[in-house]
């Protein structure tokens, strides 16, 4: 009796275990979908889901059931035998049955509920769409996109300008003073004290002064030409820069002995001469700062994505990136020092070098609107990463 | 590092962090426009594909100051996690992916295990069931309005998103393709392949393995799409074998 009740109840009823096997149900949910109640028990659940139904159901219904134990008014479309389409909303529930847990499930067919909720969604959709292709609208967008884009560019431009700047008026009054204090303060000394002989030696420092004086200024020199020069962009392939940066190093210092390792690099949109520059410092500074006998080199070039936007906050474009890893087992550096380096005149060892090369490196990663990167440790590693973008904006 | 999938937040890794927290250093995290996250961080632009959700994951790296980081991703996490890791390798230490897929959509020669039409199924089935929400009818371009009732509801109910952001999650999630990108990622991992999973089926969990060099792949015995939360003690002991052997 009660189970006739059960049976031709108003509502659909199905319930099944975790591992997703049928348990129960009633005659209304068999005549709805076309199965018999034999053809369903033990079978898969999935069985009467359709495949949007059973991926909504992993992805959402098993969290709610899993958490709070049931899950209320959901919108599910079953799939009867005759793969119609059956909409329901659905109440869902998780008991302990029989020492197992089961969830036990009650729906009723909506199809007008789905008339309109589809008239109800196809309006909200025309109304979304009405407004995201006013034209005007999208006209503004596109242009207030590319005056951001532009806005961004001439914001790193300042930035970068601005810390050229500084370590301009440190290089002034310090690499460019001192060597000229001491070239007057010799010159005065041979002017006026006796006896001669003393003067050979402020000659020879005069001499050293001004030799300093002119390497500084060569240095400025190069360094305000890539400040100042407005980069022609033309299809640069990276392995061939590599091979002529390699070739270079071998002529010049034919005893450098230098180990490099490399995975095919890419063709990227670029300055050809400042993107051989930048590898010729990068791998200078690696066979420079050796440890023992090689200087052992590894290259690695891989296309990411990035955001293109780099001053201003909550703006997004994502596109192509060369990540370029330069890695040298050498003598490495303090970490505390990863971003000094980058400064003009910044050396961190004394001996050979004048302090330039990471500067220009950074110069002509940022003429590129690239960005550049360094982390190490002391007797360990460097490691200096570069990000150059795939292609150049054409603003 | 825990990062949850689709349709949740990071209440779904309850059941496994507690076995990791011993030895474990445990960072949990909801993406923005998940869970508890502060939705006015919520841009359309930057969450309309699954770089930005990347970055999400380097936002914490670099502002915990973070290292030798085992990220443990659900679902499209796992895809997530391996584009930061791509783009950053030196934060990360291992990856395992749970039920991982780096395309949804069959492709000539290749079975992601749906079609188009299936994909948009799904994304008429959550717009019916967010039918009940109420800023859901209004026309929204913009995911950034501030709307305090919406919010109420949020964090009074469990896994429940705004229902602008889910359906874009929902596309950037199942419209996604990183198949190219596979071959970039230099850092072991460990996929966990579920047994009878849709969403991600066994052809997926061997392409994966085939593509991503150095991967270990481990079949489960867990069927679904969830193991963590279905079956957490194989889950478990699976990546605590991994660990052992790799980290």
């Amino acid at each position: 009796m009660i189970e006739q009740l059960f049976d031709n109840a108003p509502c659909g009823y199905f319930s099944f275990f975790d591992d997703r096997s049928i348990f129960l149900t009633n005659e209304t949910f068999c005549s709805l979908t076309g199965y018999t109640k034999e053809e369903l028990a033990g079978k898969d659940v999935e069985t009467v889901f359709t495949i949007a139904t059973r991926i909504f159901f992993q992805t959402r219904i098993f969290f709610m059931l899993k958490m709070h134990g049931q899950a209320e008014e959901i919108f599910i479309t079953l799939l009867a035998k005759d793969k119609q389409h059956l909409p329901v909303l659905l109440n869902a529930k998780r008991l302990a049955w029989q020492e197992r847990q089961l969830t036990s499930c009650a729906f009723i067919v909506v199809p007008n509920r789905k008339k309109f909720e589809d008239e109800l969604v196809a309006a909200r959709k025309a109304a979304e769409t009405a407004l995201r292709e006013n034209s005007e609208l999208v006209k503004a967008r596109t242009e207030l996109e590319q005056y951001a884009a532009e806005l961004d560019k001439q914001m790193q431009l300042v930035n970068n300008q601005n810390l050229e700047l500084k370590q301009f008026s440190h290089v002034v009054t310090h690499n460019l003073k001192e060597p000229l204090r001491k070239i007057i303060l010799y010159a005065d000394r041979l002017h006026s004290e006796q006896p001669v002989h003393a003067g050979e030696k402020d000659i020879a420092r005069i001499h050293k002064a001004a030799f300093q004086l002119k390497n500084v200024v060569d240095a400025l020199q190069q360094y305000v030409w890539l400040t100042e020069s407005a980069p022609a962009f033309s299809a640069v392939n990276l392995s061939d820069t590599l091979q002529a940066v390699l070739e270079q190093l071998r002529g010049e210092r034919p005893e450098l002995p230098l180990e490099i390792q490399s995975n095919h690099l890419p063709e990227i949109e670029g300055e050809a001469g400042q993107l051989q520059l930048l590898l010729y410092h990068l791998l200078h500074n690696a066979a420079k700062f050796k440890k023992g006998d090689i200087a052992r080199v590894k290259i690695t070039g891989t296309v990411v994505k990035r955001n293109t936007y780099r001053e201003m906050e909550n703006k997004y474009r994502y596109e192509d990136f060369l990540r370029l890893e330069i890695r040298d087992e050498g003598i490495g550096f303090d970490p505390a020092h990863k971003h000094s380096l980058f400064r003009l005149f910044q050396k961190l060892q004394y001996g050979e070098g004048r302090g330039i090369g990471l500067a220009l490196c950074r110069i002509i990663v940022n003429n590129h609107h690239g960005s550049i990167e360094a982390d190490g440790e002391l007797n360990k590693f460097a490691v200096f990463t570069v990000w150059l973008p795939m292609k150049q904006a054409h603003v | 590092m825990f990062a949850h999938g689709f349709g949740c937040d990071q209440n779904m890794w309850r059941f496994i962090t507690p076995a990791f927290e011993d030895h474990y250093r445990i960072i949990l995290f909801d993406y923005v426009g998940a869970g508890k996250s502060d939705l006015s961080a919520y841009t359309p632009e930057r969450y309309s594909s699954l770089y930005g959700y990347a970055q999400d994951i380097l936002d914490i790296c670099e502002e915990m100051e973070l290292s030798d980081v085992i990220f443990v991703g659900h679902s499209v996490s796992s895809m997530i996690g391996l584009l930061a890791a791509v783009e950053q390798p030196g934060y990360f230490s291992n990856l395992i992916m749970v039920g991982p897929s780096p395309c949804y959509i069959n492709d000539v020669g290749y079975v992601g295990g749906f079609q188009r039409q299936d994909i948009e199924g799904l994304l008429e089935t959550m717009e019916k069931n967010y039918i009940g929400w109420a800023n859901f009818l209004a026309p929204r371009i913009m995911g950034n309005d501030k709307n305090p009732e919406l919010e109420q509801e949020l964090t009074d109910s469990f896994c429940s998103t705004d229902p602008v952001i889910a359906g874009q999650f929902a596309r950037a999630t199942f419209f996604s393709d990183n198949r190219e990108d596979l071959s970039k990622l230099k850092t072991p991992a460990l996929i966990l392949q579920c047994s009878d999973d849709i969403i991600a089926p066994m052809e997926v969990g061997h392409y994966l393995h085939q593509k991503l060099e150095g991967s270990t792949l481990k079949i489960m015995n867990a069927k679904g799409h969830c193991p963590h939360m279905s079956e957490p003690e194989e889950t478990i002991g699976l990546i605590k074998e991994y660990l052992g052997v790799h980290a």
